[in-house]
């Protein structure tokens, strides 16, 4: 009889085992995904921030390369005491100088559009980062909450951003340059 | 009781208690089993009635009820003993004692083939009920396993982002040998100095023509202050009448030779310009792109290596590139030349002193610098002269001026000592050629002040030595006392040397004094 009694003793707690178990696990697999979603946001910061830091280092270094041309067609204009745009470009140094800023600039413009963008994901995941705090403090009274929307967008999110984040910082290409007059307006200002 | 033991419908939690009954109550033969409610009936119940049994149900409901949907699975089975189980119960003669001895008494009444029957029934009950936990600890392990890594169906698998994840492990290099990466630094390095390179070649071949250029131009002033003077000599008045004199004549023919092949170098000094700008020019646009290459796209470092090798080669300095044969200018007319040499015979001295220097000239040309010393003018072949000896000083101090050109020219010597005490007045272009000389130390006593404008070149003197001694007007003072805080020693009156220390100390220049005429 003893082994009768254990043998269902046994039968009941693994019941109740099992029952536990699939309702425990049903809500602890929510936590579990958002603190796991929290660690890929962060490592995703960590990321899009690393880049940005590299673009803004590379930007800096393009923006002294800039002025540094810049200034020596200041100074070579004042050598040769042109005026005109059209005058300038019949000098060696001015015309060169004056196409090498176009380029750097047209690299500046483009670091700075995939600075912004970095930014704005960094705020995005911030965002997401906040959502998902809530949404685990409300699990955690509630027992339960409705992540499957939060998590379809912040999937989707994450890839878009992992993917622009380890794409170039820019494209090299001669479309959307500044144009020349502009630039030698600049010099002419001092800008 | 008995209707409740009924096989034909589905058990009720009571049934299912009832259904349980002879394993049950079996179970319930120790009165350490037996839970305080059932205790607490058998206690206050006189005898075992259906009521005291409905309390022991409701008692061990909740163990029945957890076992119930097992235990009354196969209630075909379950309804024999649980009849006599009940019917044992029932017993019209059960006196009031305690629950657990009815109980017990119960067990012994239950005939044989109730317990065989029992004993057959446990066995599938205990299988099913091993079967339900397997079953049960399963799915908790499945689902816990499940909702641990859940997929989210309408989000699209995470692409593992490319060259920042995955950095794949370079295998071993063979010692000794670069990676393609360090090969391509390394040509790239070359490549870079190769331009710079040519181009410090073009910029020393353009200095070599500037040079060049420059001494055809001091031939041509040599050659027309000559002329100048035989025309002046010979008293001509017109081109043709010149030209009968063949000195003069081939004085202006030089001129004109050397005028053609100074403004002929203008073309290789041009090609070299070209070239030395575009060669800077791609290799900084070449530097540019190769600092973003790692993180820019659609850089095309084949086009700039491409363009470098054609401009490596079409920018070599060959004599052919160099050549000025088919770029002799239109050269200048005699007539242009005649005018212009004529208007400068009529500021050409011809007294005695003007004849004495021009011998002493001569003289210094010939080697002698015995007379050096009383030049008055100095004309530029006396300066070429100069310049030209190997004379370690100069005292000139006779000479009150001179032109831009001989100043130029004199500056070229490659002495210590040069002094000019006969000097009056510095203007800035005077200055900005005196303070170029490359000696050590340089007389300007017959100054009495240096202007601003002309004292501003002597920052840019290498020269270790500076007299001043004739001084008289503190202009100038404040570059006075900065080249000498940057390690020149100057000789002034004293007067100047205390304005010069007052403006070391104060950084302030004096004032003026009101009516004096100076600081």
């Amino acid at each position: 009889m003893d082994r009768n009694r254990m043998l269902r003793t046994v039968c009941v707690i693994g019941f109740l085992i099992g029952t536990l178990g699939t309702g425990l696990a049903a809500e602890d697999s929510k936590s579990q995904d958002l603190n796991r979603v929290l660690v890929d946001i962060k490592a995703a910061a960590k990321m899009i921030n690393q880049r940005t830091a590299l673009a803004e280092e590379v930007r800096q270094k393009l923006a002294q390369q800039a002025d540094e041309l810049k200034a020596e067609i200041h100074l070579e204009r004042c050598r040769v005491t042109v005026a005109s745009l059209p005058q300038a470009r019949q000098i060696s140094r001015i015309d060169y100088n004056l196409r090498l800023v176009q380029r750097l600039l047209g690299y500046i413009d483009r670091l700075d559009h995939r600075i912004d963008f970095f930014r704005s994901a960094v705020h995005t995941l911030e965002f997401y980062r906040r959502q998902i705090r809530d949404d685990m403090l409300m699990l955690k009274t509630l027992n339960d909450v409705d992540t499957a929307s939060l998590m379809r967008q912040l999937g989707a999110d994450l890839d878009h951003f992992k993917n622009q984040a380890s794409q170039p910082l820019l494209t090299a290409s001669s479309s959307g340059l500044r144009p020349i007059e502009t630039i030698w307006g600049d010099v002419l200002q001092g800008k | 009781m008995a209707e409740t033991v009924d096989t034909t419908r589905g058990p009720s939690p009571t049934e299912g208690f009832q259904a349980l009954g002879p394993i049950d109550l079996g179970d319930l033969e120790s009165p350490a089993h037996m839970d305080t409610a059932s205790e607490g009936a058998a206690e206050t119940t006189p005898a075992i009635t259906p009521a005291a049994v409905a309390e022991v149900q409701v008692a061990t409901h909740t163990a029945a009820s957890l076992a119930g949907p097992a235990g009354v699975s196969n209630g075909e089975e379950a309804t024999p003993a649980g009849s006599e189980a009940v019917q044992s119960l029932d017993g019209p003669t059960a006196e009031p004692r305690p629950a657990a001895p009815v109980l017990k008494e119960a067990a012994p009444g239950l005939p044989k083939t109730v317990k065989a029957t029992s004993a057959q029934t446990r066995r599938p009950l205990m299988a099913v009920g091993g079967v339900i936990l397997v079953l049960a600890i399963a799915s908790g392990v499945w689902l816990y396993a499940r909702y641990r890594y859940p997929t989210l169906p309408d989000v699209q698998p995470r692409s593992v982002p490319e060259g920042v994840v995955v950095v794949p492990e370079k295998p071993a290099s063979p010692s000794n040998q670069p990676e393609p990466a360090d090969d391509d630094r390394v040509a790239w390095e070359a490549k870079l100095r190769d331009i710079d390179t040519l181009r410090q070649t073009l910029l020393a071949k353009k200095e070599e023509i500037l040079r060049l250029q420059q001494n055809y131009q001091y031939g041509i002033l040599e050659l027309e202050e000559e002329a100048a003077r035989l025309i002046r000599r010979g008293g001509f008045d017109s081109l043709p009448q010149a030209l009968k004199n063949r000195q003069l004549e081939l004085a202006l023919q030089s001129i004109q030779r050397r005028q053609s092949y100074h403004d002929a170098l203008a073309k290789p000094l041009h090609w070299i310009d070209l070239g030395s700008e575009e060669l800077l020019y791609l290799r900084r646009r070449a530097f540019f792109d190769l600092q973003l290459k790692e993180i820019a796209e659609d850089i095309d470092i084949t086009l700039h290596s491409a363009d470098i090798d054609s401009a490596l080669t079409k920018y070599q300095p060959t004599p052919e590139r160099l050549s000025i044969n088919n770029a002799v200018p239109v050269q200048l007319s005699l007539e242009v030349i005649w005018k212009r040499l004529a208007e400068q015979a009529r500021h050409v001295g011809t007294s005695a002193d003007d004849q004495r220097d021009l011998d002493i000239i001569a003289e210094v040309c010939s080697g002698s610098f015995g007379r050096v010393s009383e030049l008055s003018i100095l004309t530029l072949k006396g300066a070429r002269c100069l310049a030209e000896s190997g004379a370690m000083q100069l005292f000139l101090n006779r000479l009150g001026s001179m032109s831009s050109a001989a100043a130029r020219k004199l500056c070229e010597w490659p002495g210590q000592w040069l002094c000019l005490n006969g000097v009056t007045r510095l203007s800035p272009e005077l200055a900005s050629q005196l303070f170029a000389w490359p000696g050590e130390w340089m007389s300007l006593n017959g100054l009495s002040e240096v202007p601003d404008e002309a004292a501003k070149y002597l920052a840019g003197w290498k020269g270790r030595q500076l007299e001043l001694m004739g001084l008289r007007k503190s202009t100038g003072v404040k570059f006075l006392a900065q080249w000498e805080v940057s390690g020149g020693r100057l000789f002034v009156p004293d007067d100047i040397r205390r304005e010069i220390e007052m403006f070391r100390r104060t950084g302030q220049l004096p004032a003026p004094a009101p009516n004096s005429g100076r600081w």
